[in-house]
């Protein structure tokens, strides 16, 4: 290859030319991302004050927050209640994905419907139940009381025992069109040719099922359960405008805490070291996640 | 397909529908009637619709308002999110030195969950200067790293010897990227479109953390801020909940293709 | 080449719906500019029919919370009574007259604010009122 003159202001042109396009969403990131994460490790360790400069507190706050801090264990509780809740949400779109995937007519038509919870605002989707819980005059008190399940209203989210189920519940009919969709792409993107070995073979329904569809599915459940995670640091939305922190903190979750802690006390610091500890739980889960799908996403060999 | 096993799926399938639209049908049914409020016990079907709560929730909230500042927010957010993520997932079709550590960084950063970086950017945006803003509440969604990668994925699907043909005939980079890759990447650019806006259009903490002033309150705080106001005494709430879904769910129903595509290749990518 | 361009411009159903919405709000407006000079006329009868000349009619302005005064009217011989200027959509009236107590408070809910309203059934005083003399 012939050395032309000037190949090195080319490469120096490409390069900046990359860097150029790279910039924009980099420094979104940077400064929305990257730093915000060093950056709170760094507040929870100080004591922050919007007045005068910050000072060093070493683990003070952590200190406080687990060893005085009645709000926190609760929240952090809630918190992983919470995300019991999504493999029942996993479970139910699972089985609506494998009803949906038949051949059956107006299953685009079932399809749209179960999925148009998704594009709802969160917010409207928490006043639209708020009312349907509500004690006085809700639909699912009186629907219960209708087939008989329980002889008088319960005050579904003024109870201390019944709201933060009641949120999850909400949490998961919102999210159970995502999962049906992702599981749905995932399914259909199974070769047949497998299944009709497997036919041959001699395997029925049910074993196909077992051995052919769940394994094959590992990539779409994983990705279900990493959203079912995020959502349940999501939902902040939900809470703050169904029960506000719940009776007596009973639906506080980690999220909602940080937002009041820092935004309603204005105690910077101490809502630092709480996101700190949020985000280390979402990591420690995420990679629970990832071994318990045997690693690498959950990815899977088609051989 | 034996025939009971037909039914069967038909009255599942069936029933889930009917959980999932009874809580809409819930809501519009008592934006127009509002009977359930006070008196009990429920009523099935609308007696006496009447279109007054509308009426009542357009003059106590100024609903326009806020929907154009939801509006001018989405907008800056999915203009913004087109051009940086095809840049930069034009840029990462390129080989260049450090490649591997911006992806590795872009990952990662995929790892990041929007709520453990919430309490430093208030700070952030606060020191810029832009808190109370249209531009401060687009800034943290003005890029996103599912669509860079799929820009990415449809920019290399571009078949080589059209861009090497139209290198060798002397084509500047940019005309490269906006005559060729982009028409060629419609449905990624449509999905980049609607996956931006259901994000910014539905986004409610960060909002609620960075606003102030109650003339530039997006449409879910308006909502919020309307409950807290009015509680359960009033169906005018009610009909502002419906008049705050219509424009989310119009787009969703004119736009249902985009938004599955959006999420599968997620899903496949996974 | 223009024309399929055009095609695509208009008829696709982003366009479409975005259209039918900007027809819809400019025909509504045009109703509503035309009916929103804020006139109520109504007519204030006894219990017998008779029409009742020189009760006072006040009108009440519901706002969303609270119900506040708006303004007062007298009605003529024939007890017909005017509001202008009104700005509300949803009110009450109520007519008063020494020696025949008041009417009952009857609302009315409008479509947009200031609509013109033109009564049909009289405001009319209860059959046996212990509060005339």
């Amino acid at each position: 290859m012939t050395v032309k003159f000037g190949i090195g202001n080319k490469r120096l042109r490409e390069s900046t030319l990359i860097w150029f396009l790279l910039f924009p969403s980099l420094a979104v990131f940077l400064l929305y991302r990257i730093l915000p994460l060093a950056w709170n490790g760094v507040l929870s360790l100080q004591f922050w004050s919007m007045y005068k400069p910050p000072r060093f507190a070493g683990l003070y706050h952590y200190k406080e927050l687990f060893l005085y801090d009645d709000v926190f264990r609760q929240s952090l509780w809630n918190t992983l209640l919470f995300m019991v809740g999504s493999p029942i949400g996993i479970a139910l779109g699972l089985m609506i994905a494998l009803l949906v995937n038949r051949p059956i007519f107006g299953r685009n038509i079932y399809r749209t419907i179960i999925f148009m919870s998704f594009p709802v605002m969160t917010v409207a989707t928490g006043v639209i139940w708020l009312w349907l819980f509500s004690e006085k005059t809700g639909l699912i008190n009186y629907f219960l009381m209708y087939i008989g399940l329980i002889d008088h209203s319960q005050p579904f989210l003024e109870d201390f025992n019944l709201a933060l189920p009641s949120i999850v519940l909400v949490s998961i009919w919102q999210v159970v069109g995502l999962y049906m969709i992702i599981i749905l792409t995932g399914l259909q993107n199974i070769p047949p040719s497998i299944y009709q070995a497997a036919k041959i073979d001699g395997a029925n329904s049910w074993q196909q099922f077992w051995l052919i569809t769940f394994p094959l599915l590992r990539p779409s459940i994983f990705l279900c359960l990493i959203i079912g995670i995020i959502n349940s640091f999501n939902a902040f939305d939900l809470v703050y405008v169904m029960t506000g922190g719940g009776p007596g903190h009973a639906t506080e979750l980690l999220i909602t805490y940080i937002y009041k802690t820092a935004f309603t006390l204005a105690r910077f610091d101490y809502a630092a070291a709480i996101t700190v500890i949020n985000f280390s739980l979402f990591l420690a889960l995420t990679w629970l996640v990832n071994r318990m799908s045997g690693g690498n996403a959950g990815a899977v060999e088609t051989n | 397909m034996r025939r009971h096993s037909l039914w069967a799926t038909h009255l599942l399938l069936s029933t889930t529908c009917l959980v999932m639209l009874v809580p809409f049908y819930w809501l519009l049914k008592t934006s127009l009637t509002g009977e359930n409020l006070f008196s009990y016990p429920p009523a099935l079907l609308p007696d006496n619709p009447h279109i007054f709560y509308y009426v009542d929730a357009w003059y106590s909230i100024p609903f326009v308002r806020y929907l154009l500042n939801s509006v001018v927010v989405s907008a800056i957010v999915i203009v913004a999110n087109i051009i940086f993520n095809a840049m930069a997932g034009y840029a990462l079709t390129m080989d260049f030195k450090g490649k591997r550590v911006v992806i590795l960084l872009l990952l990662s950063c995929m790892m990041v969950p929007y709520q453990a970086t919430v309490v430093p950017a208030y700070l952030l945006t606060k020191e810029l200067g832009l808190l109370n803003s249209h531009l401060g509440m687009a800034l943290p969604l003005m890029s996103t790293i599912v669509c860079i990668f799929m820009f990415k994925a449809s920019f290399a699907a571009v078949p080589r010897s059209l861009i090497d043909s139209a290198r060798i005939d002397g084509v500047p980079e940019w005309q490269i990227i906006f005559r060729i890759m982009l028409p060629l990447s419609q449905s990624a650019i449509a999905t980049n479109v609607v996956l931006a806006f259901t994000w910014s259009w539905n986004s409610f903490l960060w909002p609620l953390i960075i606003l102030r002033d109650d003339n530039m309150q997006t449409l879910p705080l308006g909502l919020a801020n309307f409950l807290s106001v009015v509680e359960d005494t009033s169906g005018a709430l009610y009909a502002f909940c419906i008049m705050v879904l219509i424009p989310g769910l119009v787009i969703f129903l004119l736009a249902q293709k985009q938004f599955i595509q959006g999420l599968t290749t997620g899903a496949t990518k996974g | 080449m223009l024309h399929s361009a055009l095609y695509t411009l208009f008829c696709n159903r982003f366009a479409i719906t975005f259209g039918v919405f900007l027809i819809i709000t400019a025909g509504w407006n045009t109703i509503v500019s035309f009916n929103d000079d804020g006139i109520i006329k109504g007519r204030v009868v006894a219990a017998d029919g008779k029409p009742v000349g020189g009760a006072t009619v006040t009108l009440l302005n519901k706002e969303l919370l609270v119900t506040v005064l708006g303004s007062r009217a007298m009605t003529n011989e024939q007890g017909q009574f005017t509001f202008t200027h009104h700005n509300s959509h949803h009110i009450w009236l109520q007519a008063a007259k020494d020696g025949m107590g008041e009417t009952p408070r009857v609302e009315f809910r409008m479509y947009f604010k200031g609509q013109n309203l033109n009564i049909e059934t009289p405001l009319s005083f209860a059959e046996n009122d212990t509060k005339g003399q």
